[in-house]
């Protein structure tokens, strides 16, 4: 019973966008960040997105990561229509189901290394001492284990990007989202990181999207599409 | 979120910029300092005069000449305020059955000498009744009695600076003194009784028999009287029998005025609510002052913070949790700088009690508990704007603030 409902889970995309559009400003000043985007990607992938600068990729990235909503269009996450929700319930799917990793690690300077990874639980109600307890544990994961006192300004970048991707697992989202993780770090670093979204991808079945302009890396994915101008004008899918 | 969640986050933040929090309490530190030492002084002082007016006597009723309502046409003056004699006080002790006692009061001033020491002094002629309506005692000797009184005798009793400036450490008891060129016999010495309201030296007093004040002043008026209802329960009905036995004699004039403690005290309590009114005034002022200054650092906190509200929000703060960050926040700040003020209030307070022993400060624990609240809800009231402009960000132009 429980297997036949998981079989027709996998058959319905994780992720469907319809017809989304983004439009920044308007009159002479309009933007038509996203044009039209139709998509769809199922639990368990690893997605790459590639395309030239200014193209949307961001813009895209933050509407399936329910950080923006579209001006135009349908998105369902999980079969749930996302598209017209309030702030706070899309806060709710950022905390719960989603994590994103920015090319700016975007960590808070004034916290360390464990305190930036438990902001997600403090928002999701979890206690203190299994804030720490998780956050200690998702850290000796990622290989920070002798790091988690130290401040943002006392890693490297690649530390930072750790810490990062430690944040954004720390509350078992279905989705990671890295909009260029590796976009602010040397090639070898950016390579272990890479090889850090894999495992994660392979071994605990997240569907993962990411952002890059490396193609090497992209060719890691098992899907990759190509946006121009706010549209789709490439999918590897089958 | 709980509250603790948000009292931990906001106490952080405090500790993480000290300096610029401690600044920001300062507003608010020292309107609390300024309104509780103001208000604990009202209170030493009001205390202070209660003691002062409730020292003189118990169930003490004054009556002066005068009235000081004036009511009616006609001109005043002409018929005049009728002179207070002696025989409105035998009236009063015979037919006002609710006074204990009373005692006519002259007051003059006249040079006092002692062999070759001469000294200007207040006298107060009054009789045998005086030390049993007001509140004095005789240290030495005896004060002088209804023999006395009657047969005019050149005695008197005095205070303590008359002692100390015209005897030294003599005795003066027996000595003969000379008060405006007539000697008296010196047959008491009072006891000692400090200044009233930090102004005259009460003990700086000569008192001589009331007909013998009437003759070295040549008159025959008395300055008024001073009676004692038999408990605090009569003196409303002592106030009525004096009202009526001495309107009767005055011509069916009520041409004097009765006084109590109560109504002295009263009239004084009225001053000094206004003064409280003001207090509160000022009080309300620099706790305002101290907001805005609160709402400022925390607007700026807010814009300087942007990026972290972004990435609270993008890993999934809710409106609410970053309203409550920067409410608490604001809160705790404005309630840090209110203990801090009330301790130092504390201090100040002792400090003050030092230099004015006679009137300490008083600080009434609901002057605390008022600073306390006070100065918790300015900090929510003008934490409001700035934490609700904090919670309003959105996300991504959070996240993209430089
Ligand atoms: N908040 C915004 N206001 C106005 N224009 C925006 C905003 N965000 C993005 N844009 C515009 O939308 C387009 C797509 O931007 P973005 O998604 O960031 O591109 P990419 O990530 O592919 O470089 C660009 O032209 C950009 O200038
Ligand atoms: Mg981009």
């Amino acid at each position: 019973m429980v297997k036949g409902l998981r079989l027709v889970m996998k058959n319905e995309p994780l992720i469907l966008l319809e017809d989304i559009k983004k439009i920044y400003g308007s009159g002479p000043t309009q933007v038509n960040a996203l044009s039209g985007v139709n998509l769809k990607i199922r639990e368990g992938e690893f997605m790459a997105i590639l395309g030239p600068s200014g193209s949307g990729k961001s813009t895209l990235m933050n509407i399936i990561g329910c950080l923006d909503r579209p001006s135009e269009g349908r998105y369902l996450l999980d079969n749930i229509d996302v598209s017209g929700m309030k702030d706070d319930d899309l806060a709710s799917i950022r905390n719960k189901k989603i994590g994103f990793v920015f090319q700016m690690f975007n960590l808070l300077p004034k916290q360390s290394a464990l305190g930036n990874v438990m902001i997600p639980l403090l928002y999701s109600g979890v206690d203190a001492r299994e804030r720490k307890e998780r956050g200690l544990q998702i850290l000796r994961k990622m290989g920070l284990e002798g790091r988690w006192h130290h401040r943002p300004n006392e890693l490297s970048g690649g530390e930072c990007q750790r810490v990062a991707i430690a944040r954004a697992l720390i509350n078992r989202p279905s989705i990671v989202l890295a909009d260029e993780p590796t976009g602010n770090l040397d090639t070898r670093t950016g390579e272990e990181i890479i090889l850090l979204f894999k495992r994660l991808n392979k071994d605990e079945g997240v569907t993962l999207i990411m952002v890059t302009h490396n193609p090497e890396i992209a060719n890691e994915a098992s899907r990759r599409i190509y946006v121009k101008d706010g549209k789709i004008v490439e999918d590897t899918a089958p | 979120m709980n509250f603790i969640e948000f009292f931990r986050l906001a106490l952080a933040s405090i500790l993480e910029n000290r300096l610029r929090s401690f600044l920001t309490m300062l507003g608010i530190i020292i309107g609390v300092v300024s309104v509780i030492l103001l208000i604990s002084m009202t209170t030493g002082f009001r205390e202070y005069l209660v003691r002062q007016f409730m020292g003189i006597g118990t169930n003490l009723i004054i009556i002066n000449p005068g009235k000081t309502e004036t009511k009616g046409l006609g001109q005043p003056g002409f018929e005049g305020v009728q002179k207070m004699t002696t025989g409105d006080t035998m009236a009063l002790r015979r037919n006002a059955y609710a006074l204990e006692s009373v005692s006519s009061i002259t007051v003059g001033t006249a040079d006092v000498r002692y062999v070759d020491r001469e000294r200007k002094v207040m006298v107060i002629g009054t009789d045998e009744a005086f030390v049993k309506v007001i509140n004095i005692g005789v240290d030495a000797g005896a004060f002088f009695n209804a023999d006395d009184v009657n047969a005019s005798r050149r005695v008197c009793t005095i205070g303590y600076t008359v002692k100390n400036e015209l005897f030294g450490s003599r005795n003066p008891l027996g000595e003969i003194i000379k008060i405006g060129g007539a000697g008296y016999r010196v047959i008491g010495i009072m006891e000692k009784k400090g200044t009233f309201i930090g102004t005259d030296d009460l003990d700086d007093v000569v008192y001589i028999t009331v007909s013998a004040s009437q003759r070295l002043f040549n008159t025959d008026k008395l300055f008024g009287l001073r009676a004692k209802a038999r408990s605090a329960v009569m003196i409303e009905e002592a106030k009525e029998q004096i009202r009526i036995i001495l309107t009767k004699r005055h011509n069916n004039k009520e041409d004097f005025t009765i006084l109590t403690q109560e109504s002295l005290l009263s009239s004084l309590n009225s001053i000094l609510k206004a003064l409280s009114v003001v207090l509160a005034g000022i009080a309300a002022i620099s706790l305002l002052v101290g907001g805005i200054g609160i709402m400022n650092i925390m607007l700026v906190s807010v814009r300087e913070r942007t990026r972290e509200i972004g990435i609270r929000k993008a890993v999934g703060a809710r409106r609410a949790d970053i309203l409550f960050q920067f409410l608490f926040e604001s809160m705790l700040i404005s309630l840090i700088g209110g203990i801090i003020g009330i301790l130092i209030a504390f201090i100040g307070g002792i400090i003050i009690s030092q230099f004015l022993p006679q009137v300490p400060p008083i600080m009434e624990p609901w002057v605390i508990a008022l600073a306390t609240i006070f100065s918790g809800s300015v900090g929510i009231f003008f934490g409001v704007y700035p934490a609700y402009k904090a919670a309003q960000q959105d996300p991504i132009q959070a996240l993209r603030y430089e």
